[in-house]
């Protein structure tokens, strides 16, 4: 029998007052949406403020009636709080460096020709693991496609045309973007697309995107980074750094 | 050692089948003992290009049915001795075509001892194709100069690397070689067409040859002759310099800038 550490991915809900019956309203209406995916999910309760007052007991019958499993709370948790979640057993969770935010991973070009990039609703707060690149050697082709769950994605090759490369972190292709990239897909904001030529079918970051038709003209074939300022995509060469 | 080599683009009408009757008919006349499997069930045409349809009495699926024997379904090709075709069923559906079926024909045909085991794959992606495809050791990827096509072929090199027996049992993995047909230099200098070097630039697979747009194609398959035998033409010339390269004889490209007409020819026409 050996002890290791694992990472996890963990569902997160926001407490951010005493009223417990806004939580089991929102548990409610989640449950409802998907009961399946929900179902015995581990959840960890984030507490945002020291001052809030809660009742831990309450709080555990309130998530195990909606079908999930406490598993800690995390936060900002007093010392009292703290007391009184050792109390019912309820462990104190401390979360890692990056905090992201849950979009659907593909977004759905349904306007083309679009003026202003478009965006997605977010929700759903995740926290993510610093995780090894996932590198991938050789052209990625037509009909493939290539995800790096919770990390960065390195595509050493072209990325031909109805190819799809996307990761929660940052992606670097050495080589042609011509199919989709897919950059922050949980919704990190500041994730970054890099690529030695650009020649697009759609890029996205965080599930704002551009279609090839709208990118910037004089960025087309060059070597660029994209990422996104309030919540517009930002080309920039990386040649005149 | 027997080889297994799939015939395959992924869109229809490129010229797969008129690839593996000319390569087929090619690797054959080397003395080798060679078969072309034709796998487009109920849609069969690989015997009409190789004129043999009349002899055709037992098919594939009979095979793997158990309802004939190899020698049975093996049709003999009357003007190279080493040439056998295995014709497709006309009247089954593609469902007859099972991977532990493919598998004992092709076992079967290695311990008859074949060397060159040609699939001509059908068009799409579906059953058939994927059910040539799987077993192959070498691919030759078949593709017009136009986007759609180019698209295609991409997705079924795809496929070679993740869908075959190869990449399934982490072998070395499947040899893929492009053989680009219909490809006419004038409409590529008229930008009608995609070049060699965009092709080679959106597919980057090891060019085997280039075949050019040519009458002699369409009437050698009316015919029922492999192209590959009428050495008078073009397309024939290069489908014999891509069976040399295949087997390893290094080969220049011919047909593939715009002939420049000559005095007398231009005079007199060509």
């Amino acid at each position: 029998m050996t002890l290791k550490s694992l990472n996890f991915t963990l569902l997160v809900v926001n407490l951010d007052n005493e009223t417990l019956s806004d939580l089991a309203e929102e548990l409610n209406r989640k449950r409802l949406m998907a009961p399946e995916f929900f179902a015995l999910t581990p959840m960890v309760v984030n507490i945002a403020e020291t001052s809030l007052n809660i009742d831990f007991l309450q709080l555990r019958n309130i998530v195990e009636e909606h079908g999930f499993i406490l598993t800690g709370i995390t936060g900002k948790v007093s010392e009292q709080q703290k007391q009184q979640a050792s109390e019912h057993s309820i462990a104190v969770l401390h979360g890692s460096k990056r905090q992201v935010v849950n979009t659907s991973p593909v977004p759905e070009p349904m306007e083309e020709n679009k003026e202003v990039a478009d965006v997605l609703p977010t929700e759903q707060d995740y926290t993510v693991s610093e995780v090894k690149t996932k590198i991938h050697t050789g052209r990625v082709r037509s009909g493939q496609q290539i995800y790096a769950k919770e990390c960065d994605l390195v595509i050493r090759g072209d990325v031909g045309a109805g190819a799809e490369v996307i990761a929660d972190g940052n992606i670097h292709i050495y080589g042609t973007l011509r199919g989709k990239a897919l950059a922050g897909a949980m919704g990190d904001t500041d994730a970054v697309v890099f690529c030695t030529v650009l020649q697009p079918e759609l890029v996205s970051i965080a599930g704002v995107y551009k279609l090839s038709d709208t990118l910037p003209e004089d960025m087309w074939s060059t070597s660029c980074s994209i990422s996104l300022e309030d919540q517009n995509m930002v080309f920039s060469s990386l040649n005149k750094i | 050692m027997a080889k297994v080599i799939v015939v395959t683009s992924g869109k229809g009408g490129v010229g797969k089948t008129t690839s593996s009757a000319a390569i087929g008919t090619g690797l054959a006349k080397t003395g080798a003992k060679t078969v072309v499997i034709d796998f487009d069930i109920g849609l069969r045409n690989l015997d009409l290009i190789m004129g043999c349809e009349r002899r055709v009495v037992y098919d594939l699926i009979n095979v793997i049915n158990g309802e004939a024997n190899l020698q049975q379904a093996l049709v003999k090709d009357k003007r190279v001795d080493t040439l056998f075709i295995l014709p497709a069923s006309q009247t089954r559906n593609k469902d007859a075509l099972t991977q532990e079926g493919v598998a004992l024909v092709i076992e079967a045909l290695k311990a008859d001892g074949f060397e060159y085991i040609i699939c001509d794959s059908p068009a799409g992606i579906e059953q058939g194709a994927m059910m040539a495809l799987y077993f192959a050791d070498e691919a030759i990827v078949t593709t017009n100069p136009e986007v759609s096509s180019v698209r295609d072929s991409d997705r079924i090199t795809g496929m070679l690397s993740s869908k075959s027996y190869r990449s399934e049992k982490q072998m070395e993995p499947v040899k893929v070689h492009l053989l680009i047909t219909r490809y006419s230099p004038e409409r590529v200098e008229r930008e009608e067409m995609l070049s060699i070097e965009d092709i080679d630039d959106i597919l980057g697979i090891d060019l085997l040859g280039v075949i050019p747009e040519s009458q002699d194609v369409l009437s050698a398959s009316n015919l029922g002759e492999p192209v590959i035998l009428n050495q008078e033409s073009d397309a024939g010339k290069a489908y014999q310099d891509a069976v040399d390269r295949l087997l390893g004889t290094p080969r220049d490209l011919r047909f593939v800038t715009i002939e420049k007409k000559g005095f007398l020819s231009r005079i007199f026409g060509g």
